[in-house]
């Protein structure tokens, strides 16, 4: 667990619903490892198999197992929404929204030009506007969550799904299938709608400049093109949009130690 | 639960609906022992289920409250007020008097100056209290015999006194101070107080009915005719700043006063679903605030545990904010 290295390196991990992610980071803030797994039915114990794999000295937890997190390995933690910010931020210092579409939840954040949070919205409590609707929609229509995106992008028009609620939208998209509509027009109708949701958010923190898209729904080529159209904004994707989090978090443990230094 | 939405629609807002659980589980003694139940048409859910109320109970007197603040609409709640008072005295045999109605005013007026002590104590740092104890100080404001309410809240802010004096607070000094503006938080409704307050926080005011939207204005003791005490009731209630009023600006004011007068950094709006007053209010709030620069976080919320996990993350990362 401990490096073995002189150089101190700091951990993140980022506990999601879906998949755990871990940034190990050197005092200069350089990326140093990274490891994903997929969350299972006992976060705890994969995440313990992360830790055991990487090599760091300090370590701060995201996501919304971070207090489970907390309990079992004494770590510090922060929310999903400084991380972000964090993680967006540093790879994009001019930025000053960001957009996150996780697993379970979406939020839509404003920032300062120091990279603080100004504002933040996040979605409702349930899976409406998240990756986990996207995933379960791939599923209805019998399209690979991988390719989702781009079958949507393929369609030359959008079907319009009125539902955000995914147990009716599942039934809309059904009804949809059995009147012989196309796949593709209903997948791009369905990011259109999570897209909708998602650029309501945006609009209630931050009204212009760049919006970097982080999350691992980042991926989906076809979220990405749909909100640039939608809100006329540029949108910018980190190296790896899913680690953003948990790059956050190892970047606060380090600024924690220095303010730690500094202060003692 | 089951049983009230057999009586009322889902989309209702918790603190109606939870009235009726205590009728329905016969929980709550004062229900059950009342003689008279006084209802008030103080929004449109708490007016429509007061219709329903009065299928359950056979005591249920319902006061009619005006939503706009007139020289016409004093005047009805006036007719209101001595309609009431005339229902109370044929209750009770009992005549109203210039005497004991001045008793009263001074009653009740004592009692929220014990509550105006209490919550000028509550701009300490280190904050003397937790917003969870005041809480529930304000909440047993509408319960205790006034008397021993007074006596009790002034015992507990002779405490206080001594702890600001040795500096121990409820939490330590520097911790984020934040202000909850919205609808009221009636027993058994602790849920945002707690999650802040484990989120490292402190509440330090609420502006609420529970709280000093309800309590500041005391009842002028100038009348000497059971008139113009009645009037004095009257004028009281006028000045009452509540989301049922409209227009409502005074209210933005008086969160902005408070949240200096309290060091406040922050403001959670709170605001339960399906209120369709605070809810609506709760937009110009955010935007009187952010135009002064002090954070606001809405918050739309119920009685329920099942977005605990999602309103502490948000209210976490609201204290990030703020630190
Ligand atoms: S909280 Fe809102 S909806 Fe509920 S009774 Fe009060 S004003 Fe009516």
């Amino acid at each position: 667990m401990t490096s073995d290295t002189t150089v101190v390196r700091y951990a993140g991990i980022d506990i999601g619903s879906r998949t755990i992610k871990l940034v190990v980071v050197d005092g200069t803030g350089a990326i140093r490892e990274t490891f994903r797994s997929d969350t299972g039915f006992d976060p705890m114990a994969t995440a313990s198999e992360l830790i055991e794999k990487a090599a760091f000295d300090r370590i701060m937890a995201t996501g919304y197992g971070r207090n489970l997190f907390e309990l079992s390995f004494d770590a510090p933690t922060v929310t999903e929404i400084k991380a972000h910010a964090r993680g967006a931020w540093t790879e994009f210092p001019d930025a000053r929204t960001v957009l996150d579409i996780g697993g379970q939840d979406s939020k839509a954040i404003a920032l300062f030009e120091n990279g603080r949070v100004k504002k933040f919205e996040m979605n409702d409590r349930c899976a409406a506007g998240t990756g986990k609707f996207l995933e379960i929609m791939a599923a209805t229509l019998g399209f690979d969550l991988e390719n989702f995106g781009a079958q949507a992008l393929a369609a030359e028009k959008d079907l319009l799904i009125s539902s955000m609620c995914t147990v009716f939208a599942e039934s809309e998209v059904t009804s949809l299938i059995a009147k012989g509509e196309d796949r593709k027009e209903i997948a791009r109708g369905l990011h259109t709608s999570v897209i909708r949701r998602a650029a309501g958010m945006i609009n209630r923190v931050s009204s212009d400049g760049p919006i970097v898209f982080t999350g691992g729904v980042a991926k989906n080529p076809c979220m990405v093109q749909l909100l640039a159209g939608r809100l006329d904004r540029e949108i910018r994707i980190p190296s790896d949009p899913q680690l953003a989090g948990a790059y956050g978090a190892a970047l606060l443990a380090a600024e924690q130690e220095k303010n730690a230094t500094l202060y003692h | 639960m089951e049983k009230v939405e057999q009586l009322l629609p889902r989309n209702t807002c918790a603190l109606i609906k939870s009235s009726f659980g205590f009728k329905i589980g016969k929980v709550c003694p004062y229900l059950e022992s009342a003689d008279m139940i006084v209802g008030e048409n103080i929004c449109d859910g708490k007016k429509k289920a007061y219709e329903t109320l009065g299928a359950l109970v056979d005591n249920l007197y319902v006061m009619d409250l005006p939503q706009t603040k007139t020289d016409q609409t004093k005047a009805l709640l006036k007719a209101e007020y001595m309609k009431f008072k005339a229902a109370v005295e044929e209750l009770t045999g009992v005549t109203v008097t210039v005497e004991s109605l001045k008793a009263a005013i001074d009653l009740v007026n004592a009692k929220r100056a014990a509550i105006h002590r209490l919550s000028a104590l509550r701009k300490a740092d280190p904050a003397p209290i937790s917003g969870l104890d005041a809480l529930l100080a304000n909440q047993v404001f509408f319960y205790d015999n006034p008397a021993r309410f007074t006596e009790s809240v002034n015992k507990i802010c002779d405490e206080l006194e001594t702890r600001i004096q040795e500096k121990t607070g409820a939490f330590p000094a520097g911790t984020p101070r934040i202000l909850v503006s919205g609808c009221p938080q009636a027993v058994p409704n602790w849920k945002l107080h707690m999650i802040t307050e484990t989120a490292g926080a402190v509440i330090v005011g609420e502006e609420s009915c529970v709280g000093e939207r309800g309590t500041r204005n005391l009842t002028a003791d100038t009348g000497t005719t059971v008139d113009e005490m009645m009037d004095a009731i009257v004028d009281r209630y006028f000045q009452v700043d509540c989301a049922i009023f409209t227009p409502n600006p005074q209210r933005l004011d008086h969160i902005q006063e408070m949240a200096t007068a309290y060091n406040a950094q922050g403001v959670i709006h709170y605001g339960l679903q399906f209120c369709q007053p605070y809810l609506m209010e709760s937009i110009p709030v955010e935007k009187a605030l952010e135009e002064k620069n002090i954070p606001c976080l809405r918050v739309e919320t119920d009685y329920g545990m099942e977005d605990a996990g999602q309103l502490k993350t948000r209210v976490e990362a609201f204290i990030e904010q703020l630190r």
